[in-house]
């Protein structure tokens, strides 16, 4: 009887222990986002004459793979879709009577425009791309609209543009308050 | 006009079947306009709860699950978060106010609530509305209490008066702190909103009821009094949520990644609006089914007044033919049974809708103070209009069936029938 006494005792020490460890570990944990194929994500916020718009989207969506170019082929598919990220006119029509110009533009790629690891290393990266399986674009668009109240709505071109996307979400703030809205290639409106 | 009072005269002669059809009209009638009724405020009050709160942090879990125990007091939060957590975020440069939000303690069932005084300096409902008092003014002592509206209501509490609060949050708690009486120093005014049924106290006064609680139980040789908790540090370790406002709104996408992406604590930012709409995407298909079911119920009633119509009519068709007889021509005969269905479906609608109006009366004190939900008495909206037309217009075309068989008997019949 004391034996197994004993041995809870241990058992629940060591637990313990190994408890604490862990969480001394894990004090810098890593996050993984949520990523669904096919979907992306717009977050769209307007105050005053600013409007700004950032549109997330698993890479899948916009070059159709999750990794380094590994042909010609690929490579210049990623540089022609920063390209068209850079463009904000290709990806949302906003009302021309709001008079909003486009005031900066970031894009960021995970997946670089040419192949630059060479051949020994492509083991390896594929190794790497199977611990790191989802990446996004990220655009970041900033506009100054001369006359906000007359931007009721956005057309998203997004699905035009980049085929692979099926549903957007989108979240938009404003001091009209906060709304959440799905579009689709059918259904590409935002009305704010 | 002779055909309606004919056709009316000839219900009133059939004054049994004929109430019963009303009784089942008019029930069904109410409870479509009651489901909707419901429904509507339900969303209202929800959307009214909170206003011009940017974002609510809490401990990471579902972005509904968060805004329903943060603001709205239902079910309870999965993880508290560390005061250091609430400091950093509320010191930073984009943030304009926080209200910090612990809860775990009740009184009476009713919610007990710590925050600081900014909540009633920042704190919005409805219509970007503050809270305003009824009675007595904010606390400023750690063993004061303010209370909701609804609170001093039902407990009969007023100002100056001493109230104990229970360990835990369920309804009969066996553990009290009642060697820490609170002192009630206000009486918040109405707002529609779980407000109404919180008591709040300061950060320090739930972290002082607690300063002699070791996991979860007060130590028996540790008691300390209510004066000499005072002397001992009262700054919370930890609380359940906050409110933050934001300076511009411009930031909001950019602050709540910075506090889901917090390395220190699993933290989880949502946007209230957002939140929302996701719990209406998530109630709508329940919403949906109910409506379907009393669109069904609804169905049944006519349904009910189609098969008492269709019935009566053999027995009818003498007088059918006498009416003949007298001059009435076959489209009359057709428009006095339909007519009987019409009167049917709309007295029924009608004292449907009266029903509607008395329950809403009984049961509008119990709902607010079980549920918190405030059933406003108001006109019926344009689409409980549209839907008491859709049932009218529906009675109209079910008594064309009757109707047509009438139309048709009395073309065949004479006046000797053999029924």
């Amino acid at each position: 009887m004391s034996r197994i006494k004993q041995g809870i005792f241990f058992i629940s020490i060591s637990l313990l222990t190994g408890s604490t460890q862990l969480y001394a570990a894990e004090h810098e944990h890593e996050e993984h986002g949520a990523h669904v194929h096919g979907e992306a994500q717009l977050l769209i916020a307007l105050e005053g004459s600013t409007l700004e718009i950032e549109f997330l989207s698993p890479a899948m969506n916009i070059v159709g793979f999750e990794h380094q170019s590994t042909n010609e082929a690929q490579s210049h598919a990623i540089e022609s879709a920063i390209e068209a990220l850079k463009q904000p006119g290709l990806l949302f029509s906003l009302p021309p009577a709001a008079k909003c110009d486009s005031v900066s533009i970031e894009v960021e790629s995970p997946l670089k425009e040419h192949g630059e690891q060479d051949h020994e290393h492509s083991n390896e990266a594929s190794l790497d791309l199977e611990e790191v399986t989802h990446v996004d674009f990220t655009g970041h668009y900033s506009f100054h609209c001369a006359e906000m109240s007359k931007l009721d709505s956005i057309v998203i071109e997004i699905f035009n543009q980049f085929p692979g996307t099926e549903v957007i979400g989108v979240q938009s703030v404003s001091n009209q308050g906060q709304q959440k809205i799905e579009l689709t290639p059918d259904h590409s409106t935002l009305e704010l | 006009m002779a055909i309606i009072s004919l056709a009316l005269k000839s219900l009133l002669n059939r004054r049994f079947t004929a109430s019963l059809i009303l009784v089942s009209i008019a029930l069904s009638v109410s409870l479509l306009l009651g489901v909707e009724r419901l429904r509507v405020e339900s969303r209202n009050s929800f959307a009214n709860t909170i206003s011009g709160t940017d974002l609510v942090v809490g401990a990471r879990s579902g972005a509904i699950n968060l805004l329903l125990y943060s603001v709205f007091r239902i079910g309870d939060a999965t993880n508290n978060i560390s005061w250091n957590s609430y400091k950093k975020f509320s010191e930073n440069r984009m943030v304009a106010w926080t209200i910090p939000i612990s809860l775990g303690d009740s009184h009476r069932s009713f919610r007990v609530m710590g925050t600081n005084r900014d909540y009633f300096q920042y704190y919005r409902y409805a219509q970007k509305r503050s809270l305003t008092f009824h009675q007595g003014q904010p606390f400023d002592q750690v063993y004061h209490a303010v209370l909701g509206y609804e609170v001093a209501q039902q407990l009969n509490y007023r100002v100056g008066q001493k109230i104990i609060i229970a360990h835990g949050a369920g309804k009969t708690s066996f553990t009290h702190h009642d060697d820490k009486p609170f002192e009630v120093v206000g009486i918040l005014s109405p707002t529609g909103t779980p407000v109404d049924r919180t008591i709040h106290v300061l950060l320090q006064g739930i972290e002082a009821i607690h300063k002699d609680w070791v996991a979860g139980r007060q130590v028996a040789g540790r008691k300390i009094s209510a004066e000499e908790a005072l002397q001992k540090d009262l700054t919370p370790k930890a609380i359940t949520a906050f409110l933050v406002g934001l300076k511009s709104k411009i930031a909001t996408f950019k602050v709540q990644r910075e506090v889901n992406n917090y390395r220190k604590e699993p933290l989880l930012a949502i946007l209230p609006g957002v939140a929302l709409q996701q719990l209406w995407d998530l109630m709508g298909v329940a919403e949906n089914a109910l409506l379907m079911v009393t669109v069904l119920v609804v169905a049944v009633g006519l349904i009910g007044m189609l098969t008492v119509m269709l019935a009566g009519l053999n027995e009818r068709r003498r007088e059918m033919a006498i009416l003949r007889s007298l001059g009435a021509r076959p489209g009359h005969i057709l428009l006095l049974v339909t007519g009987e269905s019409m009167v049917l479906s709309l007295v029924g609608v009608t004292i449907g809708l009266l029903l509607l109006y008395g329950s809403l009366l009984l049961t509008q004190p119990f709902v607010e103070s079980q549920y918190g939900l405030y059933l406003p008495i108001t006109l019926p909206s344009l689409r409980e209009w549209f839907m008491l037309g859709l049932v009218g217009t529906s009675g109209l075309l079910i008594g064309l069936i009757p109707g047509y068989r009438a139309y048709r008997y009395s073309l065949a019949d004479g006046m000797s029938i053999r029924i």
